[in-house]
């Protein structure tokens, strides 16, 4: 099992404790394509930021890779975060006093310090594939907001990282854009057999992914294998 | 620390008006520092150098009177032994004491004082003074007298003696007169005026009367022997250790210029302790400003900072990143500061006026190589050190925090 979870909760300490996952059961193998759906508020992103080693469980077990995450010390999380788990946001959040390649590479800049020739060949490929290479050398805040949130998948497909975890990709794009960003990553998904955990509204969406979690109040509700019509 | 070092150089770079700003206050700071530092420090070498230069640095004197107690049966009794008749103590060796002391490195001029009291006397009018007979040629470095001649020239030789302007405006004397000196020893000297001189002393211009050794000895009632030894050394800072020497050696009792300059010394220390303190806020005042602009920065950049983190970025280099930042701004600005508040303050010290310190200057500024050197160092480290908390603050914020805020 690539991603596992064993009774996990996620208890929000404050003024009043709320808790935002209970109980949660989840196994997901190498190569899935998931999508996670359910209200607003119902825990999605919460579960998302867990297997993300963003933040930390309350009680339960979860393990990346094999490895438990509960027993290792903030900087080893860190680096197993930046080895094994690309991010993709609502928010593209590409460092605005960079270049769009330089963007891409800050991964491999932040993970080993250095780039190499290898991840600067992979990093234009990764633009050209996305549709954005002929932007490279502009700022990152000098493209349109699609081509930023490709940019920001370019970013997150380096290193070719085991697991994506993409909370609402797409819910700051308008449908075609987001039919195209979505379209990307079923290739990426088909040609490298990356590991896709997807937070979505969008129904439509979900539908296209190759399984779907639905939560509720901190609870899996639904698991589900997605039938796929034959496409012609 | 590439990666550290490449985004901190490029958020350096493209930080705009508020990284300016913050390079130019450090600026600010590096210049008031070095003008402070120069201007304390020609200050103080200017009054060191004007009153100890023209001074005795090390000064040897005869033994006082031993003072004894012996008991005899219950009775203490106290006695000195004081010299046989009622004159003051002399020294009479004085020539050997002279050779042992040439014998000491560090002492550069010796010259043996005949000192005592009497009056001149000029047309029908009196006053006092002390007569000084001094080694011309000695003396001259030490009392500062060839220096301070306003009129005629140094010259001892023979029946020839220097007073003082203030002497000489009193009784309306002038170089070629003849002056009547009679001593408290009731001697008589007719002397030539061969010169007139100024100190910075107001006393000493009007109470001093310079003649020769012998004549002094002679006025003085001491012939054979002087009243003491006065000398300079090398370095008038480290004169305790030639002091002891000179005691160890001579076996007379010996006086330093420090002890003699007991309040001017402790002067000294207060003025270099006030710089102190103001140097002191002028570097909190740096410290502020890095640390302000930072935090700044680090808040603006919360979000770059979470996905960095997400990324794999560890906590250490998101500190490295900001403690760059922040050594960035400290070092171009202590830059332009050193550049530009040197230059300055060579300007500043150009500036033609009437400093009692250095005359013919507004300033008595004295920059040296080494002030920009400390100010470029203390400034730029002081700046790296205030970027540390800012930068840690980086480091410990949590991803999952300023990502959900997006
Ligand atoms: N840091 C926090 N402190 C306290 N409560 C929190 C915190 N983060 C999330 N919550 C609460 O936990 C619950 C789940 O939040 P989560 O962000 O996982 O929801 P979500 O399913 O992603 O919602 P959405 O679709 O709106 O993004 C919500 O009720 C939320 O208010
Ligand atoms: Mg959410």
């Amino acid at each position: 099992m690539l991603v596992q979870l064993k009774d996990v909760s996620k208890i929000y300490e404050g003024l009043v404790p709320f808790k935002a996952l209970d109980q949660v059961n989840l196994a997901i193998d190498s190569g899935e394509f998931v999508a996670i759906v359910g209200q607003s508020g119902s825990g999605k992103s919460t579960l998302l930021n867990l297997i993300g080693l963003l933040d930390t469980t309350s009680e339960g077990a979860l393990s990346i890779d094999g490895v438990d995450v509960n027993s290792l010390e903030d900087n080893a999380r860190t680096t197993l975060r930046g080895e094994k788990i690309g991010f993709i946001f609502q928010f593209h959040y590409l460092l605005p006093d960079f270049t769009v390649l330089e963007n891409v590479l800050m991964s491999s800049l932040a993970l080993t310090s250095q780039t190499t020739k290898d991840d600067l060949a992979e990093a234009k490929s990764l633009l050209e594939r996305m549709g954005v290479g002929h932007h490279a050398e502009k700022l990152a805040t000098a493209i349109s907001g699609g081509e930023q949130q490709r940019v920001a998948i370019a970013r997150a497909l380096t290193r070719h990282k085991p697991i994506i975890l993409a909370d609402e990709p797409t819910g700051n794009l308008d449908s075609i854009n987001s039919d195209a960003v979505f379209k990307l990553m079923r290739e990426i998904h088909a040609d490298r057999k990356t590991t896709f955990l997807i937070v979505t509204h969008d129904e439509r969406i979900a539908e296209q992914c190759d399984r779907i979690i639905r939560i509720a109040d901190g609870h899996i509700v639904e698991d589900r294998a997605v039938v796929h019509q034959a496409t012609v | 620390m590439n990666f550290c070092l490449r985004v901190g150089f490029r958020y350096f770079r493209s930080g705009g008006s508020q990284i300016l700003l913050s390079i130019a206050s450090v600026a600010f700071g590096v210049t008031v520092y070095l003008f402070i530092t120069s201007l304390i420090f020609g200050l103080q070498k200017g009054f060191i150098a004007t009153t100890i230069g023209n001074s005795s640095h090390l000064t040897l004197l005869p033994l006082e009177p031993e003072v004894r107690t012996f008991s005899v049966g219950d009775t203490k009794v106290v006695s000195s032994v004081l010299p046989f008749n009622e004159r003051e103590v002399t020294l009479r060796s004085y020539l050997s004491v002279i050779r042992q002391l040439e014998d000491i490195p560090e002492i550069t001029t010796i010259c043996p004082v005949s000192a005592g009291s009497g009056v001149v006397i000029k047309g029908g009018q009196n006053r006092p003074v002390s007569i000084l007979g001094i080694d011309e040629g000695r003396g001259s470095q030490i009392f500062g007298i060839g220096r301070s001649i306003v009129s005629g020239e140094l010259d001892l030789s023979g029946q020839s003696c220097c007073v003082g302007s203030e002497l000489a405006r009193l009784l309306g004397l002038k170089v070629g007169d003849k002056l009547r000196v009679l001593s408290a020893k009731e001697r008589v000297l007719v002397a030539n005026i061969t010169g007139i001189f100024k100190a910075g002393n107001i006393n000493s211009n009007e109470r001093l009367l310079y003649v020769s050794l012998a004549n002094g000895q002679r006025l003085n009632d001491m012939v054979g022997a002087i009243s003491r030894i006065e000398s300079q050394v090398t370095d008038p800072f480290l004169v305790e250790t030639t002091a002891a020497r000179a005691t160890l050696i001579t076996n007379l009792k010996v006086q330093n210029w420090k002890e003699v300059n007991k309040d001017l010394l402790n002067g000294l220390a207060a003025q270099s302790q006030t710089t102190n303190i103001i140097r002191f806020f002028v570097l909190i005042l740096v410290a502020t400003s890095i640390a302000s602009v930072l935090i700044v920065s680090v808040l603006q950049r919360s979000r770059e900072i979470g996905i960095l983190k997400s990324m794999g970025a560890s906590s250490l280099a998101l500190q490295g990143i900001f403690t760059y930042l922040g050594m960035l701004v400290g070092v171009s600005g202590a830059s332009v500061g050193v550049g530009i508040g040197g230059a300055l303050i060579l300007g500043i010290g150009e500036i033609p006026g009437n400093s009692s310190i250095k005359p013919g200057y507004l300033f008595p500024i004295e920059i040296q190589g080494g002030f920009l050197g400390e100010a470029f160092l203390v400034t730029a480290g002081i700046a790296t050190a205030a970027a540390l908390l800012p930068a840690r603050r980086a480091a410990q914020m949590n991803p999952v925090d300023v990502i959900r805020q997006g």
